[in-house]
């Protein structure tokens, strides 16, 4: 399948006219009423009054994700193959497809890459549309970055075709951006596994969205913290499990602060032939002042009656007693502050393998703590 | 050391201390005993600075400053520790890499340079092996899962290695078996010296066996209604709150 044929394909899917019919001429971002974007009231941001106040965070690691890994800047593209698109649920997704006239492709074959880590910056393409194909048993991790560097607004859509018995990680950092729209679809086959920790930090206005679509003995992992200063940052998940005997496991965890709006919404969709299905879903807010918001509204729809599914949801604030014992032995309150945030968000940077990801992951974290 | 003269506490308009006075020097050991309800905790809570305790009268001096005008964290750095009844547990914080905050924290503030990693591990190990600690025990996420005697016995791993000057024990000895009792008295015993104080507060004598006081005084209603030697502790034993707070 070359890149030409393959868009005339999403060009002529039903679910894309479907999309661009009602969806579109609904304009989800200024329309509460689609369930999907019930708190995604991005409209709502004046985007000028805003930049100005952004805190401008000298992250010393962010121009040195290549030197960290030692990988060079070109990655090769290669050709255009294996692509499925099917997503059958009704309300599966808004694709960035739809959203895009004439959507460009680009291609990533991750089983060309010799070393176990690629580093992907998004603000080196000018594409709207990724492709990462994978088909390898050995693990690969991925570094996916996107920051104040990349000045595209567009929304960018990455899609993740795992093969049979593959393994794959991913770190998505996406840090400084005044506006950033991704949408994310993982569709796994047989026996496979996926790992992806998103860390994303001082955005203003943010929309991501997690498609997953679990074939039989599927693992799919999502782990992700939110540092929430400004405006309002979304997270949207999805997870379909198709088959029998998957298992899902998120975690979503945001720190909320300066009268910001964090939103999640997450659904564990089970098909009725997916039996013996393992969902667990969980999302957790830290709100450090008065005036910030945080919305959860996890939700499951379940269609086979031998599964285990399980969801849960919490906002809170620091702990006035835990800041108590930690002034009781001498520690300001500041840097009680800081280690109090950084516990609340360690599952989350557990959740990376590699032991090079873990390190850049710390440091990135600890830059914004 | 510690000077308290006629300290009046409220907590939501309750009067809890009234009229509250006491006066620790250096290298004194007092225990505080009575009753349920009598102000012990309170008190310790007062000193230690936590907020929503009302201070309507009285004064507090610690080493020559006024304690109550100072924040949480500057008492502590000042020479305050108070081990506390219930510790907190944390999660996500490491044992080992709080009580190094801790420390670096306390000698920041007097202008000392800040352990290394090797140094710290070093002093720890001393004084975990002193107070039977397994040291495993650290690499846990702090007090979190730990058993009561281990939350204790935790405690007094801070007292040792923060080594402070004025040392509150709010009833270290309650939840403590026999064995834990020791090891924690032990470990209080090592700490102390002719420079620094400890105020033991307990509802039991049992403790005082271990942990000898030069004075005894007992609590009842907001003050204190009687005070003396060790031998007082021995009387309260046998005779009972209720009829030493009416004597």
């Amino acid at each position: 399948m070359d890149v030409e044929k393959y868009i005339e394909n999403i060009k002529n899917s039903k679910l894309n006219q479907y999309f661009q019919s009602n969806l579109l001429a609904a304009n989800p971002f200024q329309n509460h009423k689609i369930e999907n974007y019930k708190y995604a009231q991005l409209n709502k941001i004046d985007y000028n009054k805003i930049h100005k106040n952004i805190h401008s965070f000298d992250l010393d690691v962010k121009d040195n994700f290549y030197d960290f890994f030692q990988k060079s800047k070109t990655i090769k593209d290669v050709s255009l193959e294996h692509i499925d698109w099917n997503f059958n649920a009704p309300d599966s997704a808004i694709r960035l497809s739809s959203l895009v006239k004439d959507p460009i492709i680009h291609f990533f074959d991750l089983n060309n890459f010799v070393d176990d880590i690629c580093v992907i910056d998004l603000s080196l393409y000018k594409e709207l549309n990724f492709i990462f194909d994978y088909s390898k048993n050995e693990k690969i991790s991925l570094v996916i970055i996107d920051s104040d560097a990349n000045k595209n607004k567009s929304p960018r859509n990455l899609k993740f075709n795992v093969r049979e018995n593959s393994n794959i990680e991913i770190l998505q950092m996406t840090y400084n951006k005044e506006n950033s729209l991704i949408f994310y679809e993982f569709n796994q086959l047989h026996s496979s596994n996926v790992n992806v920790t998103v860390l994303q930090a001082n955005n203003i206005q943010l929309r991501n969205e997690f498609y997953f679509n679990l074939a039989s003995h599927c693992s799919a992992k999502i782990s992700g913290s939110n540092f929430c200063n400004l405006g309002i940052n979304d997270n949207y998940s999805f997870i379909q499990h198709r088959e029998p005997n998957s298992s899902s496991r998120e975690v979503f965890k945001s720190i909320v602060d300066h009268g910001a709006i964090t939103n999640f919404q997450g659904k564990i969709y089970v098909d009725k032939i997916a039996q013996k299905t393992d969902g667990y879903q969980m999302s957790r807010s830290l709100l450090l002042d008065d005036i910030s918001k945080s919305n959860n509204k996890p939700e499951l729809e379940i269609y086979a009656d031998d599964v285990k599914c399980s969801h849960g949801s919490t906002v809170s604030k620091i702990d006035q007693d835990h800041l108590y014992y930690f002034n009781s032995r001498g520690i300001s309150s500041d840097l009680a502050t800081k280690i109090l945030k950084k516990a609340f968000i360690q599952e989350i940077l557990d959740s990376v393998e590699n032991i090079s990801l873990k390190k850049i992951s710390d440091k990135v974290i600890s830059s914004f703590l | 050391m510690l000077d308290i003269n006629n300290l009046k506490v409220s907590i939501d308009d309750k009067k809890i201390l009234k009229g509250f006075s006491l006066k620790i020097n250096k290298g004194e050991v007092h225990a505080l005993m009575g009753p349920n309800g009598s102000g012990k905790s309170t008190l310790s809570y007062v000193l230690s600075g936590k907020d929503k305790y009302q201070v309507d009268e009285g004064s507090v001096v610690f080493k020559d400053k006024n304690l109550l005008d100072m924040e949480v964290d500057e008492r502590a750095n000042n020479g305050l520790f108070l081990a506390f009844q219930y510790p907190m547990e944390i999660p996500g914080v490491q044992t080992s890499f709080f009580l190094r905050t801790a420390i670096n924290s306390k000698r920041k503030f007097n202008n000392l340079a800040e352990l290394d990693a090797l140094e710290f591990a070093k002093e720890l190990k001393k004084k975990t092996q002193e107070l039977n600690i397994n040291p495993d025990m650290l690499k846990r996420d702090l007090n979190v899962n730990y058993s009561g005697g281990e939350k204790k016995k935790q405690e007094i791993l801070q007292l040792s290695m923060l080594n402070p000057d004025l040392a509150i024990l709010d009833e270290t000895d309650s939840g403590l078996d026999i064995d834990a009792l020791r090891i924690v008295s032990e470990g209080v015993n090592k700490a102390r010296n002719s420079e620094n104080s400890f105020l033991v507060i307990t509802h039991y004598q049992r403790l005082l066996n271990y942990i000898k006081p030069d004075f005894v005084h007992i609590i009842a209603d907001g003050k204190i209604v009687k005070s003396g030697d060790y031998s007082l502790a021995l009387e309260l034993e046998e005779q009972g709150y209720e009829k030493m707070a009416q004597a």
